[in-house]
């Protein structure tokens, strides 16, 4: 069965202005990623600040545009789409975003903002106002928040009306950029289970792109880590985060703070920081910072080596034995 | 000896009298380092700005609050300016928005540096190299020269680091050090602090709403809930055997990395604002066992050095 929605070779680079005169140094922030979602699955997009996770997110549904690579949504190359024929299957793809606030607009009614993705797909009123209503339901808000406005919530609940909005055209997908990292952690705790249940009963897929490595473990189905705009590992999640297989994921999953004494780990505390990404990328793009770097390393980029069902690594020396080859 | 002796301390709004803070009393050894968690709202970080003398005009203190012995609340502006940075430093969320872009590295720290009497330009250079060594930034002489925008946010808040000991603290105050930085970076910074507190003796002061860097970093725990500390003790305890309805919330509604991945129980509702400080208990509208005595009386905060907590409902056994 094709996936549905399949990235591939993805990449997107921007021009920046560099000093002055005119020069200009090309940034890549996302260079060369691939991965899959299948229907009603969760992927989680991780890695540290600047890893591109972001950008992979916005490139994927078009709200950027790629500079290179395809991405195809239920067999369909979206790349290859109109600005109109994109607005159209805009319905089946929606985006929440990580500030509650800054996605709401203040002079808009709940009920407005939330019918905003219907009014944009031609629904009749009498159709838009009914939805709005089962959509508070689904979100966990009382009816009486269709009269509100954005200043009347706190952040947890305008959280809970930004996902209501990307769920009003009953998207097959919707992608959460940092969803719960502006929320408290009893606030944050209520919108994971909501995406946990939504995923459940409406079988949506969700694309959670996070840094918070404990709510990814809560949510995802399968993991793709990042690092300098490449993606090094993609696993299902409960392997994972039981065993990484790219020294990277190993670190960045050690170095999380853990509440209890017990079953606090050996830590691996990362010298140095991410190189950038404006260099030229030579080798394996964490050999600066591996705590196991080789000479190939330095030299040679790894290749994607399968290390289980549905897992990736690259890494010339992965943590987790390769399959052996299939006789 | 206690370098920070903070007793009662209450921060009002002036224009409405809520407070936002609510009689916390607290010590912090020389050579301790306690932790200060709570979610937004709940006043941690005006409690360790009051510390320092630095609540914005439209709030104020009262209590007492002693640094070394010296009561900050009757000190002079010049006073109290000589005190931060000699005897109290502090370090703040975003290191990036704490230097000034326009200076160099080494502008900036030699002037922390001659706020404390060195002024020779050879010893302040000599001491900046020092510093910046103390807190693991290599090639010191040729990182002086350089401006903010050079250094990395981990970087960035080493300088900081550096900047805030340039006069040998007692005390760091350390306000969400490592809250805007990447997991990887924040296990250094967490690393170098710890390091820090044993080499010099220093005591450290580290508020943050992560209870894993807490978990980590600090001895000894308070956790801080609509302006005022519910639990309090050592940290294996509060953080261990929680005994407040709030704390065992909270920990009840924590993404862990180990364990079994059953449900999380999220808290209910959500945590109260400056214009709705609830009477009585605060956490109350939100807790299980709340009774009527929960809605109009406060709790006082009962028990011992070990762990005491602010409940009506669970401080009476034990």
């Amino acid at each position: 069965m094709t996936p549905l929605l399949s990235v591939e070779h993805l990449a997107r680079e921007f021009s920046v202005a560099d000093g002055g005169f005119g020069r200009r140094r090309t940034l890549r922030a996302v260079d060369d990623v691939s991965f899959e979602v299948d229907r009603g699955e969760t992927v989680a997009l991780v890695g540290e600040s600047g890893c591109g996770k972001s950008t992979t997110g916005l490139a994927m549904l078009r709200l950027i545009e790629p500079t290179a690579g395809s991405v195809r949504f239920q067999g369909q190359d979206l790349r290859a789409l109109s600005h109109r024929e994109l607005r159209r299957r805009r319905a089946d793809l929606q985006a929440v975003f990580q500030d509650p606030r800054g996605q709401l607009d203040p002079r808009l009614r709940l009920r407005d903002i939330i019918a905003e993705p219907l009014r944009a797909q031609h629904r009749p009123a009498a159709a838009r106002n009914a939805r709005v209503r089962e959509l508070l339901d689904l979100v966990g808000l009382p009816d009486s928040f269709a009269e509100r406005y954005p200043h009347e919530l706190s952040g947890g609940q305008r959280q809970r009306v930004g996902i209501a909005r990307a769920l009003a055209t009953e998207p097959s997908l919707i992608m959460c950029d940092e969803a719960v990292a502006a929320l408290d952690v009893s606030v944050q705790t209520q919108v994971l289970n909501l995406l946990n249940r939504l995923q459940a009963d409406l079988g949506v897929a969700i694309v959670f792109i996070s840094h918070g490595m404990a709510a990814v473990r809560y949510v995802a189905d399968r993991v793709v880590v990042m690092y300098l705009g490449r993606d090094v590992e993609t696993a299902p999640a409960e392997e994972f985060f039981a065993a990484p297989a790219h020294p990277y994921s190993q670190a960045l999953l050690s170095a999380v703070p853990e509440v209890d004494p017990a079953t606090r780990r050996e830590r691996i505390v990362l010298a140095g920081d991410v190189p950038s990404p404006f260099d030229e990328r030579v080798g394996c793009v964490f050999a600066s910072r591996c705590p196991q770097v080789q000479d190939i390393c330095l030299v040679e980029r790894p290749p994607r080596i399968a290390v289980g069902a549905g897992r990736t690594v690259d890494c010339h020396f992965p943590l987790v034995a390769p399959e052996s080859e299939p006789s | 000896m206690d370098v920070l002796e903070i007793d009662q301390l209450t921060v009002t709004m002036r224009r409405s009298g809520v407070a936002l803070v609510d009689g916390v009393s607290f010590t912090v050894a020389a050579g301790e380092t306690v932790g200060l968690v709570g979610e937004s709202g709940s006043g941690k970080s005006l409690t360790c700005r009051a510390a320092l003398g630095l609540l914005p005009p439209a709030l104020r203190a009262d209590g007492t609050i002693r640094v070394e012995g010296k009561d900050l609340m009757t000190l002079t502006q010049r006073q109290l300016r000589a005190v931060r940075g000699t005897s109290i430093g502090m370090i703040f969320q975003e290191p990036m928005a704490s230097l000034n872009p326009v200076l160099t590295i080494g502008t900036q720290l030699g002037e922390a540096i001659r706020h404390t009497g060195v002024t020779e330009r050879a010893a302040v250079r000599r001491r900046s190299r020092e510093l910046l060594d103390l807190v693991g930034i290599g090639n010191a002489e040729r990182r002086l020269d350089q401006y903010p925008m050079e250094f990395s946010g981990g970087m960035s808040q080493r300088a900081m680091i550096a900047i805030a000991l340039a006069g040998s603290p007692r005390i760091l105050v350390a306000d969400e050090p490592t809250t805007a930085l990447d997991v990887t970076i924040q296990a250094q910074i967490l690393d170098l602090l710890a390091g820090l507190t044993d080499e010099l003796g220093m005591a450290l002061l580290l508020v943050s709403h992560d209870l894993g860097v807490i978990a980590q970093a600090c001895r000894r725990t308070m956790v801080m809930y609509g302006g005022r500390v519910v639990e309090s003790g050592l940290t294996e305890q509060v953080l261990g055997r929680p005994r407040h309805p709030y704390t065992e919330a909270l920990l009840g509604a924590l993404p862990r990395m180990t364990g079994p991945k059953g449900a999380l129980a999220p808290i209910p509702g959500t945590v109260p604002t400056a214009e709705a400080m609830p009477a009585g208990c605060r956490f109350h509208p939100r807790c299980p066992l709340r009774t009527d005595e929960c809605l109009t009386e406060v709790p006082p905060l009962a028990g011992d050095d070990e762990q005491a907590i602010a409940c009506w409902v669970r401080g009476v056994e034990r």
